[in-house]
């Protein structure tokens, strides 16, 4: 769920690019290394960008009949972890509002927060946490993925609401307003990326080993 | 994406210099923001629609498609800023108030000021243009270098992928949620390893002619234009003191 641009109040809109900044910056950092590096990685990058800008572009089916579209986070953390996702979410996400007039510039910070740095940590921790307690392949990605969506929207939920009290209930009535808005319509959509994403990830680990392989050299986390 | 990419490349502004229509656009996006709802962002509004379809003609039928979208995913939005929660003794209350319905018909007029305004940019400038306007930004390299190659690769891509959506739908892999759910996995699966063979033959190629790790492309060469900067700011200009100048029982209508 994107922020549309100007919906945020601006102290909120340069409060919320602010707190992206340093991680944005953090995962540049890391990839600069990389490249330095491994020049060959630079090219696979932008192959992944474009994969994460198409994925998030592609239509999916959802329960309402209406066609709906995946974050694409959950995926991207596990192939390509965290910090690469965050820069690769946020070049997304700037893409989005310049190639497609969706979400926007002033409010790039506050998307970049929710989908680019909460969805992809969210989702990669996860998936760790349920591999590390023995979790099969398929439940670690579900989780992943479909908690990683639904972070986004809690997010997104909280940023509203924080920029937006209600007159009367507050910042919690707020919540409560946007947060029942979005259970109703995102968690079936979050179950939905959660399935796509585990079909996905098992035709890549039948299929595409080698490609898997290549991806090993992208920046990975401290394990 | 195709409307957009369209507009931007046959629009009549086609040929002012980048800066020039980021001056106009970039600061009507940034007084849709800063300036009062009422009457401020009504005038942004104005403004932006009448330099798209006056000054750089964008067809209307275009225009206010791009503009209807945006404005679609608002209302929901709006109308939960409309509706005030009330926790009572008797349980949680929903009632449409005077200050929620204020807040919702701002933050509509805003978004819908800066969405025409961030139109106004990215439907008159095409996409590279732009990316090389940021590249004077002093951004690392690799962050500009990595935007152009992903806008590159994405055209190809979104190519591939809609064929293979095309191909899957004419059998049927869309009929039926599973099979739905099971098709548009297929599809991102097929398409990973495509867009990493395509990166790496590239690869091999760029290395072929010498790549040391950066790409050099020829920008087109655009004069500024002194009366349009001048007439932008112009505009700014009378939108802020329009916008300020209101009486204020007419601003404090909302």
């Amino acid at each position: 769920m994107h922020i549309m641009e100007g919906f945020l109040p601006a102290p909120h809109a340069a409060g919320w690019a602010l707190a992206s900044a340093p991680f944005v910056a953090h995962g540049v950092w890391r990839l600069g290394k990389a490249v330095r590096k491994h020049p060959e990685t630079k090219l696979l990058l932008a192959a992944s960008g474009a994969f994460c800008f198409v994925m998030s572009a592609l239509k999916i089916p959802s329960v309402t009949g209406s066609c709906s579209h995946p974050t694409g986070t959950g995926l991207g953390a596990v192939l390509f972890g965290p910090s690469v996702m965050t820069v690769l979410g946020t070049i997304v996400l700037l893409f989005q509002a310049l190639l497609l007039a969706h979400g926007g510039i002033t409010t790039l910070g506050a998307n970049v927060f929710s989908m680019a740095i909460v969805g992809p940590w969210v989702a990669w921790a996860l998936f760790r946490i349920v591999r590390g307690v023995g979790g099969s392949l398929a439940v670690a990605v579900f989780a992943a993925a479909a908690l990683g969506n639904l972070a986004t929207y809690v997010t997104t939920s909280m940023q509203l609401a924080l920029a937006f009290p209600d007159p009367v209930g507050g910042i919690a009535a707020s919540f409560a307003k946007f947060g029942t808005i979005f259970a109703v319509t995102q968690v079936p959509l979050a179950v939905i990326e959660g399935l796509i994403t585990v079909v996905v990830v098992n035709v890549l680990s039948a299929n595409s080993r080698p490609e898997l392989q290549a991806l090993a050299l992208l920046p990975k986390e401290a394990r | 994406m195709h409307t957009v990419e369209r507009l931007a490349y046959t629009n009549r502004w086609r040929q002012r210099h980048p800066a020039d229509k980021l001056i106009l656009g970039g600061g009507l996006l940034v007084l849709a923001v800063v300036l009062p709802p009422w009457p401020g962002d009504a005038l942004v509004l104005l403004a932006a629609a009448a330099a798209a379809l006056l000054g750089a003609r964008l067809p209307l039928a275009d225009y206010s498609r791009l503009l209807a979208v945006p404005a679609g995913f608002l209302l929901p939005g709006v109308a939960v800023l409309a509706v005030s929660l009330e926790f009572s003794g008797a349980g949680p209350l929903l009632h449409v108030g005077e200050e929620g319905l204020a807040q919702a018909v701002s933050a509509l007029l805003r978004a819908m000021a800066a969405t025409a305004a961030l139109l106004l940019i990215v439907l008159t400038t095409p996409f590279t243009e732009l990316l090389a306007l940021s590249s004077r930004l002093r951004l690392p390299a690799v962050l500009l270098d990595l935007m152009l190659m992903i806008y590159r690769f994405s055209t190809l891509t979104i190519e591939t992928a809609a064929l293979g959506r095309t191909a899957q739908a004419s059998r049927l892999g869309y009929a039926g949620f599973g099979r739905s759910i099971r098709s548009a996995g297929l599809l991102a699966a097929g398409l990973l390893p495509r867009v990493l063979d395509r990166a790496a033959r590239l690869q091999v190629g760029l290395t072929a002619r010498g790549y040391t790790g950066e790409l050099r492309v020829l920008a087109p060469r655009r004069a500024h234009c002194r009366a349009f900067i001048a007439g932008s700011l112009g505009v700014h200009a009378s939108i802020v003191v329009l916008a300020l100048a209101a009486p204020a029982s007419f601003r404090s209508l909302w």
